[in-house]
Order: structure tokens, then C-alpha cells, then sequence
């Protein structure tokens, strides 16, 4: 499985990233919401985006809302990996179709809990 | 009834052990604030900010050596491995952010609705942030074996 992490840190990159090679996902990166619309418009085939919240160019809310506006992408898993956990915030972005939510603080075993809920264990 | 800097500062307390044990697996311990070791390397201080109903921004300082030890634990690199500044300064930036962010969220769920600034990471000897006159400021110190960590909260007060 292909999974694309979409984060403005350098360190969240390289954490997910090593999570999730050791999970056996391939893996390609992202510095904001706009880069990663870029390669998913370019042709870039995912089967998982991981998504921060704040970030420059675009932010993670407006990424999801582009991604699930696009037929094209219907089957690509959104999770949310962001320090914005408050209530409304994870409502919000599961309103508009973020399909799990990973608050930061998180560790391994977190993140293999939220994709055994979106089927990708 | 506690006032909205106590709670922040029970906030921060929270939310630098739980970032500290889950994102790094170490203890830190809040203690009376003391005045920081020098680092013949210098410090680094990460700051975020929050703004809406409660405004501020929380300040964490580290010394070099141990912001280095920190982006070690985080990355899960060997400590030689930390080639750059820059992949300090984002793990020190990050860290912050995670430390802020778990402070809004509880804001928020508490009814002080706000959003959060991008972080920022300054490097220097002898930092210390100054705040307006109308800023309350509270400062907590955090021990971890011989390392210490300092977090600072500086909220505007209401009205002004």
C-alpha cells in the first residue's frame, strides 16, 4: 500500500514515514496541503493520506475538502494526524471527510489502531 | 474558581510530561522554575502562540545539549546522526507545537475557543522573553535526570 504523509515538520515526516515502512507501506511526502494536491493531480496513485492540520500554501482542512471533491480520488483514505484535538475540530474534519483522526502526542501502536479501523492492517 | 492562567499552567504541566512520554518515553518531572544551566552551546527556545479567547503564546527553552538528546528520542536517530541545526530547530518547533496544541484543545473543550500561530524556533545565549505590561506570566521547570527544561506561559489579560 502507498500512503502519502502531508506535514510542514521534517520530524513528523520522518517519523510517519519509518512507522509506516515498518508496516510495509511505501511511502512519499508532503510540506503542505498544496504539494500534496500537486501529486495527486499529477498522477501520483495513494491509497492513504495522512494529513496535518496547520500548515502553509494549504491546510490540511482544505486538502480534505479538495481530495474528497475529486471523484477521482474517492478511495483514498484520509487520516488526520494533528495536534488540533479538540472536539469540534475532529467533527469538523470528519464532516467533510477525513475518515479517522490521530491526535498528537501518538505513538506506534496509536497509528496501527487507526488504520486497523480504516482496514489497512 | 481558578483563574484562566492556573488552568493554564495544569494545562502545560499535562501536556509537556504526556508529549515527553509518548512522543520521547522519558520522565519529566515539574519543579519550582530555577535559573537555566548554562550551555556553552547555547539555548533554543520554541514558541507558539494561541489567540481568540484566551490569547498567549508558551515559550519552552531547552539547552542545545539536550534539545539535541530530545531530537535523538524523537527521530529515533543516534545522537551523531543529528548532522544540522535545522533538524533540531524542527523537532524543538514540533515539540512545541504538540505541547500548545494539547494546551488549545483543552482550551477549547473548556470553552475559550482560539486557534494556534505556526511555531517559531530561536537560537541564543541567555534568552529570555520579555512581556507588556498587561501579560500575566508564569513559568514552570521540568527535571529530567540532568537535563532540565523550562516552559513559560505569557496570557493577555482580558479586556485589554
Amino acid at each position: 500500500m502507498r500512503a502519502l504523509v502531508v506535514d510542514d515538520s521534517r520530524s513528523i515526516r520522518m517519523i510517519l514515514g519509518r512507522q509506516l515502512k515498518e508496516l510495509g507501506f511505501e511511502i512519499s511526502e508532503a510540506a503542505d496541503g498544496q504539494d500534496a494536491l500537486a501529486r495527486l493531480n499529477g498522477g501520483d496513485v495513494v491509497d492513504l493520506l495522512l494529513v496535518d492540520w496547520n500548515m502553509p500554501a494549504m491546510n490540511g482542512y482544505d486538502l480534505v475538502c479538495a481530495v474528497r471533491a475529486n471523484v477521482l480520488l474517492a478511495g483514498v483514505r484520509i487520516l488526520m494526524v494533528t495536534t488540533e484535538s479538540s472536539l469540534s475540530q475532529v467533527e469538523k474534519a470528519l464532516a467533510v471527510g477525513a475518515d479517522e483522526y490521530l491526535m498528537k502526542p501518538f505513538t506506534k501502536e496509536l497509528l496501527v489502531e487507526k488504520l486497523a479501523l480504516l482496514g489497512m492492517n | 474558581m481558578e483563574s484562566r492562567i492556573e488552568q493554564i499552567d495544569q494545562f502545560t504541566r499535562e501536556a509537556v510530561q504526556e508529549v515527553f512520554q509518548t512522543m520521547l518515553s522519558m520522565e519529566v518531572n515539574p519543579e519550582p522554575p530555577c535559573p537555566l544551566v548554562a550551555d556553552p552551546e547555547g539555548q533554543i527556545v520554541g514558541s507558539v502562540g494561541f489567540i481568540g479567547e484566551a490569547t498567549g503564546f508558551i515559550c519552552i527553552y531547552a539547552g542545545v545539549r539536550f534539545a539535541r538528546v530530545i531530537t535523538s528520542r524523537l527521530l529515533g536517530l543516534a545522537e551523531k546522526e543529528i548532522k544540522t541545526t535545522e533538524m533540531v530547530d524542527d523537532a524543538i518547533g514540533e515539540l512545541s507545537n504538540m505541547v500548545v496544541g494539547n494546551v488549545k484543545s483543552r482550551l477549547c473543550d473548556n470553552g475559550a475557543l482560539c486557534t494556534l500561530t505556526i511555531p517559531s524556533v530561536v537560537r541564543g545565549q541567555d534568552l529570555s522573553v520579555k512581556g507588556a505590561a498587561d501579560v500575566s506570566r508564569r513559568t514552570i521547570g521540568f527535571q529530567n535526570c540532568e537535563y532540565y527544561l523550562q516552559a513559560e506561559i505569557f496570557l493577555k489579560e482580558r479586556g485589554n
